[in-house]
Protein backbone atom coordinates (compact mmCIF):
# COMPACT_ATOMS: atom_id res chain seq x y z
CA UNK A 1 0.00 0.00 0.00
CA UNK A 2 1.22 3.19 -1.25
CA UNK A 3 1.77 5.71 2.24
CA UNK A 4 0.01 9.45 1.82
CA UNK A 5 2.06 12.18 0.72
CA UNK A 6 2.49 15.56 3.28
CA UNK A 7 0.47 17.10 1.08
CA UNK A 8 -2.52 14.69 1.10
CA UNK A 9 -2.46 14.37 4.85
CA UNK A 10 -2.67 18.25 5.15
CA UNK A 11 -5.52 18.48 2.87
CA UNK A 12 -7.32 15.38 5.06
CA UNK A 13 -6.61 17.29 8.26
CA UNK A 14 -7.52 20.55 6.77
CA UNK A 15 -11.13 18.58 6.00
CA UNK A 16 -11.21 17.26 9.00
CA UNK A 17 -11.00 20.24 10.82
CA UNK A 18 -13.49 22.14 8.89
CA UNK A 19 -16.54 23.05 11.30
CA UNK A 20 -19.89 21.71 11.02
CA UNK A 21 -22.75 24.08 11.72
CA UNK A 22 -25.49 22.06 12.82
CA UNK A 23 -29.12 23.15 11.23
CA UNK A 24 -26.86 22.55 7.52
CA UNK A 25 -27.70 26.40 6.71
CA UNK A 26 -23.65 26.75 6.13
CA UNK A 27 -21.38 25.65 3.83
CA UNK A 28 -17.96 25.86 4.80
CA UNK A 29 -15.64 26.60 1.83
CA UNK A 30 -12.55 27.34 3.22
CA UNK A 31 -9.95 28.44 6.34
CA UNK A 32 -9.44 32.34 5.15
CA UNK A 33 -7.40 33.32 8.77
CA UNK A 34 -6.46 32.01 12.02
CA UNK A 35 -5.44 34.19 15.20
CA UNK A 36 -4.24 32.92 18.76
CA UNK A 37 -8.22 32.80 19.82
CA UNK A 38 -9.93 31.33 16.87
CA UNK A 39 -10.05 30.36 13.06
CA UNK A 40 -11.79 31.72 10.61
CA UNK A 41 -13.61 30.45 7.27
CA UNK A 42 -15.32 31.58 4.28
CA UNK A 43 -18.76 29.94 4.00
CA UNK A 44 -21.83 30.64 1.93
CA UNK A 45 -25.08 30.56 3.85
CA UNK A 46 -27.46 28.73 1.71
CA UNK A 47 -30.95 30.35 2.93
CA UNK A 48 -29.93 34.19 2.03
CA UNK A 49 -27.44 32.94 -0.67
CA UNK A 50 -24.50 34.78 0.50
CA UNK A 51 -21.14 34.79 1.61
CA UNK A 52 -20.47 34.61 5.34
CA UNK A 53 -17.58 34.56 7.76
CA UNK A 54 -17.55 31.99 10.60
CA UNK A 55 -14.95 32.72 13.11
CA UNK A 56 -14.70 29.22 15.42
CA UNK A 57 -12.61 28.83 18.72
CA UNK A 58 -9.48 27.13 18.87
CA UNK A 59 -9.69 24.32 20.81
CA UNK A 60 -6.37 23.60 21.85
CA UNK A 61 -5.85 25.66 24.74
CA UNK A 62 -8.61 27.03 27.46
CA UNK A 63 -11.82 25.97 25.44
CA UNK A 64 -14.00 27.84 27.86
CA UNK A 65 -12.84 31.10 28.35
CA UNK A 66 -11.84 31.36 24.45
CA UNK A 67 -15.63 30.58 23.51
CA UNK A 68 -16.48 32.76 26.42
CA UNK A 69 -14.46 35.58 24.81
CA UNK A 70 -15.64 35.28 20.98
CA UNK A 71 -19.76 35.47 22.60
CA UNK A 72 -17.95 38.63 24.56
CA UNK A 73 -17.12 39.83 20.90
CA UNK A 74 -20.69 38.92 19.08
CA UNK A 75 -22.07 40.41 21.89
CA UNK A 76 -20.09 43.54 21.47
CA UNK A 77 -20.58 43.87 17.54
CA UNK A 78 -24.20 43.19 17.87
CA UNK A 79 -24.14 46.55 19.89
CA UNK A 80 -21.78 48.40 17.40
CA UNK A 81 -24.29 49.15 14.24
CA UNK A 82 -21.58 51.29 12.05
CA UNK A 83 -20.49 50.79 8.27
CA UNK A 84 -16.93 50.40 9.51
CA UNK A 85 -18.17 47.77 11.92
CA UNK A 86 -18.64 43.96 10.48
CA UNK A 87 -22.02 43.05 11.85
CA UNK A 88 -22.73 39.88 13.34
CA UNK A 89 -25.10 37.61 12.40
CA UNK A 90 -25.61 34.65 14.73
CA UNK A 91 -23.58 32.88 17.34
CA UNK A 92 -23.90 29.17 18.47
CA UNK A 93 -22.12 25.59 19.26
CA UNK A 94 -20.79 23.61 17.17
CA UNK A 95 -21.51 20.09 16.94
CA UNK A 96 -17.98 19.51 19.05
CA UNK A 97 -18.78 22.28 21.69
CA UNK A 98 -16.88 24.63 20.20
CA UNK A 99 -18.07 27.86 19.82
CA UNK A 100 -18.65 29.95 16.56
CA UNK A 101 -20.22 33.01 15.17
CA UNK A 102 -21.47 34.12 12.05
CA UNK A 103 -20.02 37.68 10.49
CA UNK A 104 -20.26 39.74 7.74
CA UNK A 105 -17.44 38.47 5.18
CA UNK A 106 -15.59 41.38 4.71
CA UNK A 107 -13.58 41.40 1.25
CA UNK A 108 -10.39 43.65 0.92
CA UNK A 109 -6.78 43.24 2.73
CA UNK A 110 -5.15 44.32 5.73
CA UNK A 111 -4.11 48.05 6.41
CA UNK A 112 -0.60 46.35 6.35
CA UNK A 113 -0.75 45.25 3.52
CA UNK A 114 -2.46 47.74 1.59
CA UNK A 115 -1.41 50.22 -1.25
CA UNK A 116 -2.23 52.89 0.43
CA UNK A 117 -2.32 56.03 -1.99
CA UNK A 118 -0.63 59.40 -1.36
CA UNK A 119 -0.21 60.49 1.89
CA UNK A 120 -3.71 62.86 2.14
CA UNK A 121 -5.38 59.76 1.14
CA UNK A 122 -3.55 57.88 3.90
CA UNK A 123 -4.68 60.61 6.52
CA UNK A 124 -8.12 60.86 5.07
CA UNK A 125 -8.71 56.90 5.54
CA UNK A 126 -7.25 57.76 9.28
CA UNK A 127 -10.02 60.21 9.53
CA UNK A 128 -12.43 57.23 8.95
CA UNK A 129 -10.87 54.76 11.24
CA UNK A 130 -11.03 57.73 13.96
CA UNK A 131 -15.06 57.88 13.15
CA UNK A 132 -15.38 54.22 13.84
CA UNK A 133 -13.52 54.08 17.23
CA UNK A 134 -14.96 57.61 18.35
CA UNK A 135 -18.24 55.49 17.47
CA UNK A 136 -17.68 52.54 19.92
CA UNK A 137 -16.18 54.75 22.88
CA UNK A 138 -19.56 56.33 22.40
CA UNK A 139 -21.80 52.83 22.89
CA UNK A 140 -19.03 52.62 25.84
CA UNK A 141 -16.58 49.88 24.06
CA UNK A 142 -12.84 49.84 23.76
CA UNK A 143 -11.19 47.86 20.79
CA UNK A 144 -7.97 47.41 22.62
CA UNK A 145 -5.96 45.78 20.02
CA UNK A 146 -6.50 48.53 17.32
CA UNK A 147 -3.04 47.92 14.45
CA UNK A 148 -2.94 47.85 10.86
CA UNK A 149 -3.87 43.95 10.53
CA UNK A 150 -7.05 44.68 12.38
CA UNK A 151 -8.05 47.46 9.77
CA UNK A 152 -9.61 46.18 6.39
CA UNK A 153 -9.73 47.65 3.27
CA UNK A 154 -12.15 46.84 0.59
CA UNK A 155 -11.84 46.82 -3.15
CA UNK A 156 -14.07 49.97 -3.20
CA UNK A 157 -12.10 51.81 -0.28
CA UNK A 158 -14.56 50.81 2.41
CA UNK A 159 -12.84 50.31 5.79
CA UNK A 160 -13.27 47.82 8.47
CA UNK A 161 -12.29 47.79 11.85
CA UNK A 162 -12.02 43.90 12.96
CA UNK A 163 -10.92 41.79 15.86
CA UNK A 164 -13.08 43.03 18.29
CA UNK A 165 -12.09 39.63 20.69
CA UNK A 166 -10.54 41.56 23.42
CA UNK A 167 -12.58 45.23 23.26
CA UNK A 168 -13.90 45.72 26.55
CA UNK A 169 -15.76 47.32 28.28
CA UNK A 170 -14.61 51.52 28.77
CA UNK A 171 -13.09 52.04 31.80
CA UNK A 172 -12.75 48.39 33.28
CA UNK A 173 -9.57 47.67 34.92
CA UNK A 174 -8.22 45.19 33.32
CA UNK A 175 -4.56 43.99 33.87
CA UNK A 176 -3.01 42.27 31.25
CA UNK A 177 -5.33 43.12 28.56
CA UNK A 178 -3.65 41.83 26.41
CA UNK A 179 -3.23 44.03 22.50
CA UNK A 180 -0.05 43.79 20.11
CA UNK A 181 3.01 45.38 21.46
CA UNK A 182 3.86 48.64 19.97
CA UNK A 183 0.41 49.51 19.01
CA UNK A 184 -0.87 48.33 22.79
CA UNK A 185 -1.14 51.33 25.58
CA UNK A 186 1.45 51.16 28.23
CA UNK A 187 -1.58 50.53 30.91
CA UNK A 188 -2.89 47.80 29.09
CA UNK A 189 0.19 45.79 30.00
CA UNK A 190 0.17 43.22 32.40
CA UNK A 191 0.46 44.51 36.03
CA UNK A 192 -0.28 48.37 35.00
CA UNK A 193 -3.24 48.46 37.07
CA UNK A 194 -5.18 51.13 36.09
CA UNK A 195 -7.98 51.43 34.01
CA UNK A 196 -8.13 51.33 29.92
CA UNK A 197 -10.41 53.73 28.90
CA UNK A 198 -10.97 55.20 25.14
CA UNK A 199 -7.35 56.94 25.71
CA UNK A 200 -5.56 53.27 25.33
CA UNK A 201 -7.39 53.49 21.94
CA UNK A 202 -5.85 56.59 21.31
CA UNK A 203 -2.21 55.52 22.09
CA UNK A 204 -2.77 52.60 19.20
CA UNK A 205 -4.65 54.98 17.03
CA UNK A 206 -1.63 57.38 16.88
CA UNK A 207 0.78 54.41 16.32
CA UNK A 208 -1.81 53.30 13.45
CA UNK A 209 -1.45 57.21 11.87
CA UNK A 210 2.62 56.87 12.12
CA UNK A 211 2.17 54.10 10.11
CA UNK A 212 0.30 55.44 7.90
CA UNK A 213 2.34 59.26 7.46
CA UNK A 214 5.18 57.29 7.35
CA UNK A 215 4.91 53.94 5.98
CA UNK A 216 6.50 51.91 9.47
CA UNK A 217 4.91 50.87 12.16
CA UNK A 218 6.11 51.30 15.52
CA UNK A 219 8.70 48.82 17.08
CA UNK A 220 7.65 46.38 19.41
CA UNK A 221 9.20 48.92 22.08
CA UNK A 222 6.70 51.37 20.94
CA UNK A 223 9.62 53.23 19.00
CA UNK A 224 8.53 55.83 16.31
CA UNK A 225 10.36 57.64 13.23
CA UNK A 226 8.68 60.53 13.18
CA UNK A 227 12.02 62.43 11.10
CA UNK A 228 10.52 62.40 7.91
CA UNK A 229 7.30 63.99 9.07
CA UNK A 230 6.10 67.63 9.17
CA UNK A 231 6.14 68.70 12.05
CA UNK A 232 2.71 69.52 13.25
CA UNK A 233 1.65 65.89 11.97
CA UNK A 234 4.70 64.36 13.89
CA UNK A 235 3.59 66.75 17.39
CA UNK A 236 0.56 65.01 16.62
CA UNK A 237 1.15 61.50 16.80
CA UNK A 238 4.04 62.49 19.57
CA UNK A 239 1.03 63.96 21.96
CA UNK A 240 -1.22 60.46 21.36
CA UNK A 241 1.75 58.58 21.86
CA UNK A 242 2.47 60.07 25.40
CA UNK A 243 2.77 57.23 28.18
CA UNK A 244 0.70 59.05 30.31
CA UNK A 245 -3.07 58.80 29.36
CA UNK A 246 -3.80 62.15 30.89
CA UNK A 247 -1.00 63.90 28.45
CA UNK A 248 -2.88 62.08 25.54
CA UNK A 249 -5.75 63.76 23.13
CA UNK A 250 -8.67 62.92 25.46
CA UNK A 251 -10.55 60.91 22.50
CA UNK A 252 -10.23 59.43 18.94
CA UNK A 253 -12.27 62.25 17.43
CA UNK A 254 -10.10 65.68 19.25
CA UNK A 255 -7.10 62.90 17.25
CA UNK A 256 -8.99 62.94 13.95
CA UNK A 257 -9.64 67.00 14.50
CA UNK A 258 -5.95 67.50 14.93
CA UNK A 259 -5.32 65.31 11.90
CA UNK A 260 -8.13 67.18 9.64
CA UNK A 261 -6.85 70.35 10.78
CA UNK A 262 -3.29 69.40 9.51
CA UNK A 263 -5.20 68.06 6.11
CA UNK A 264 -6.33 71.79 6.12
CA UNK A 265 -3.42 73.60 6.50
CA UNK A 266 -4.79 74.57 9.95
CA UNK A 267 -3.03 74.63 12.82
CA UNK A 268 -3.27 71.83 15.27
CA UNK A 269 -3.53 71.66 18.81
CA UNK A 270 -0.75 69.46 19.56
CA UNK A 271 2.01 72.27 18.10
CA UNK A 272 2.47 75.45 18.58
CA UNK A 273 4.25 77.30 15.62
CA UNK A 274 6.61 80.20 14.80
CA UNK A 275 5.43 83.04 12.79
CA UNK A 276 7.64 82.05 10.06
CA UNK A 277 6.16 78.77 10.21
CA UNK A 278 2.76 80.15 10.58
CA UNK A 279 3.22 82.27 7.42
CA UNK A 280 4.26 79.71 5.15
CA UNK A 281 1.43 77.74 6.26
CA UNK A 282 -0.64 80.64 4.96
CA UNK A 283 1.18 80.87 1.51
CA UNK A 284 1.03 77.63 1.21
CA UNK A 285 -2.52 77.32 2.02
CA UNK A 286 -3.77 79.89 -0.23
CA UNK A 287 -0.61 79.61 -2.43
CA UNK A 288 -3.13 79.53 -5.75
CA UNK A 289 -4.15 83.20 -4.90
CA UNK A 290 -0.33 84.07 -3.42
CA UNK A 291 0.63 83.23 -7.39
CA UNK A 292 -2.16 85.36 -8.83
CA UNK A 293 -0.82 88.08 -7.37
CA UNK A 294 2.86 87.55 -8.13
CA UNK A 295 1.40 87.37 -11.36
CA UNK A 296 -0.58 90.79 -11.29
CA UNK A 297 2.46 92.32 -9.64
CA UNK A 298 4.49 91.02 -12.74
CA UNK A 299 2.56 92.11 -15.08
CA UNK A 300 2.01 96.02 -13.65
CA UNK A 301 6.09 95.71 -13.89
CA UNK A 302 5.56 95.15 -17.56
CA UNK A 303 3.07 97.84 -17.91
CA UNK A 304 5.60 99.94 -15.69
CA UNK A 305 8.72 99.40 -17.67
CA UNK A 306 7.27 99.13 -21.67
CA UNK A 307 4.95 102.53 -21.14
CA UNK A 308 7.28 104.08 -19.33
CA UNK A 309 7.11 108.14 -19.36
CA UNK B 1 -14.19 84.66 4.88
CA UNK B 2 -17.25 85.14 2.75
CA UNK B 3 -17.06 85.54 -0.88
CA UNK B 4 -18.09 89.19 -0.71
CA UNK B 5 -15.55 89.73 2.13
CA UNK B 6 -12.30 88.19 -0.06
CA UNK B 7 -13.17 90.40 -3.16
CA UNK B 8 -13.13 93.23 -0.86
CA UNK B 9 -10.19 92.74 1.15
CA UNK B 10 -8.19 91.35 -2.05
CA UNK B 11 -9.61 94.21 -4.79
CA UNK B 12 -8.39 96.62 -1.72
CA UNK B 13 -5.25 95.30 -1.83
CA UNK B 14 -3.95 95.07 -5.39
CA UNK B 15 -5.99 98.53 -6.17
CA UNK B 16 -3.74 100.08 -3.42
CA UNK B 17 -0.54 98.18 -4.78
CA UNK B 18 -1.65 99.18 -8.55
CA UNK B 19 -2.11 103.24 -6.58
CA UNK B 20 1.32 103.21 -5.19
CA UNK B 21 2.90 102.37 -8.96
CA UNK B 22 1.79 105.64 -10.06
CA UNK B 23 4.55 107.15 -8.18
CA UNK B 24 7.24 105.75 -10.37
CA UNK B 25 6.20 107.69 -13.38
CA UNK B 26 7.43 111.12 -13.73
CA UNK B 27 4.48 112.58 -15.10
CA UNK B 28 2.74 111.82 -12.57
CA UNK B 29 2.56 114.92 -9.65
CA UNK B 30 4.05 113.67 -6.48
CA UNK B 31 1.27 115.83 -4.55
CA UNK B 32 -1.46 114.11 -6.38
CA UNK B 33 -0.02 110.22 -5.42
CA UNK B 34 -2.10 110.35 -2.17
CA UNK B 35 -5.20 110.40 -3.86
CA UNK B 36 -4.74 108.44 -6.53
CA UNK B 37 -3.37 105.62 -3.89
CA UNK B 38 -7.05 106.37 -2.44
CA UNK B 39 -9.05 106.46 -5.90
CA UNK B 40 -7.02 103.32 -6.90
CA UNK B 41 -8.20 101.64 -3.59
CA UNK B 42 -11.74 102.40 -3.97
CA UNK B 43 -11.74 101.22 -7.58
CA UNK B 44 -10.31 98.02 -6.42
CA UNK B 45 -13.43 97.76 -3.48
CA UNK B 46 -15.72 98.15 -5.94
CA UNK B 47 -14.29 95.37 -8.26
CA UNK B 48 -13.91 93.43 -5.98
CA UNK B 49 -17.30 93.56 -4.25
CA UNK B 50 -18.79 92.92 -8.28
CA UNK B 51 -17.17 89.83 -8.55
CA UNK B 52 -17.90 89.14 -4.56
CA UNK B 53 -21.76 89.62 -5.13
CA UNK B 54 -21.32 87.90 -8.91
CA UNK B 55 -19.70 85.09 -7.25
CA UNK B 56 -21.88 84.65 -4.38
CA UNK B 57 -25.24 84.40 -7.21
CA UNK B 58 -23.39 81.95 -10.08
CA UNK B 59 -20.64 79.52 -9.63
CA UNK B 60 -19.13 79.86 -12.71
CA UNK B 61 -15.11 80.65 -12.79
CA UNK B 62 -14.98 81.78 -16.43
CA UNK B 63 -17.97 84.19 -16.10
CA UNK B 64 -16.60 85.31 -13.05
CA UNK B 65 -13.32 86.21 -14.37
CA UNK B 66 -15.07 87.81 -17.14
CA UNK B 67 -17.47 89.85 -14.57
CA UNK B 68 -13.95 91.18 -13.20
CA UNK B 69 -12.54 92.23 -16.12
CA UNK B 70 -15.56 94.10 -17.80
CA UNK B 71 -16.06 95.84 -14.54
CA UNK B 72 -12.14 96.51 -13.79
CA UNK B 73 -11.91 97.75 -17.83
CA UNK B 74 -15.00 99.92 -16.65
CA UNK B 75 -13.62 101.63 -13.57
CA UNK B 76 -10.19 101.80 -14.89
CA UNK B 77 -11.85 103.18 -18.00
CA UNK B 78 -13.59 106.25 -16.27
CA UNK B 79 -10.40 106.87 -14.33
CA UNK B 80 -7.98 107.30 -17.02
CA UNK B 81 -10.74 109.08 -18.99
CA UNK B 82 -9.51 112.23 -16.28
CA UNK B 83 -7.13 114.01 -18.28
CA UNK B 84 -3.76 114.77 -15.89
CA UNK B 85 -2.95 118.50 -15.30
CA UNK B 86 -0.50 118.45 -18.47
CA UNK B 87 -3.91 116.82 -20.96
CA UNK B 88 -2.07 113.39 -20.90
CA UNK B 89 -3.87 110.38 -20.70
CA UNK B 90 -2.67 107.22 -18.79
CA UNK B 91 -4.89 104.61 -20.37
CA UNK B 92 -2.61 101.47 -20.96
CA UNK B 93 -1.06 101.84 -17.82
CA UNK B 94 -4.46 102.00 -15.55
CA UNK B 95 -6.76 99.85 -17.97
CA UNK B 96 -4.59 97.20 -18.37
CA UNK B 97 -3.82 96.40 -14.79
CA UNK B 98 -7.07 97.21 -13.47
CA UNK B 99 -8.39 94.07 -15.57
CA UNK B 100 -6.12 92.22 -14.79
CA UNK B 101 -7.19 93.28 -10.81
CA UNK B 102 -10.84 92.45 -11.90
CA UNK B 103 -9.49 88.92 -13.42
CA UNK B 104 -7.48 88.12 -10.35
CA UNK B 105 -10.08 89.07 -7.71
CA UNK B 106 -12.95 87.21 -10.20
CA UNK B 107 -10.89 83.87 -10.11
CA UNK B 108 -10.36 84.07 -6.51
CA UNK B 109 -13.77 84.76 -5.34
CA UNK B 110 -15.09 81.77 -7.46
CA UNK B 111 -12.65 79.35 -6.42
CA UNK B 112 -11.82 80.63 -2.58
CA UNK B 113 -14.19 82.15 -0.22
CA UNK B 114 -17.61 80.93 2.02
CA UNK B 115 -21.01 81.30 0.52
CA UNK B 116 -22.83 82.53 2.99
CA UNK B 117 -26.45 80.67 3.91
CA UNK B 118 -29.08 82.40 5.53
Amino acid sequence: MKPLSDEAVARLAELASKPEVPGGRYDVLEKVGAGGMSTVYRARDRQLEREVAIKVVRDERRPGDLAQRLRQEARILAALEHPSIPPVHEIGELADGRAYCVLRFVRGTTLARAELGPPNARLRLFLRLCEAVAYAHGRGVVHRDLKPDNVMLGPLGELYVMDWGIAGALDRTDPGAGGTPGFSAPEQEAGAGGAVDARADVYALAGLLAFLASGRAPGADGALALEDLPRPLAAVIARGRERDPARRQPSALELARDVAAFLDQEPVSAYREGPLERAGRFLSKHRFVAWLVVGYLVLRALVFFLYRR
Amino acid sequence: MSKVVLGLLLGAVLGAIDGACAGFYDAVPKDQLMGIVYGSTFKGLLTGLAAGFFARKWRSLGLGILVGVVVGFVLSFAVASMPMPDGTHFYVEIILPGMALGAVVGFATQRYGRVQTA
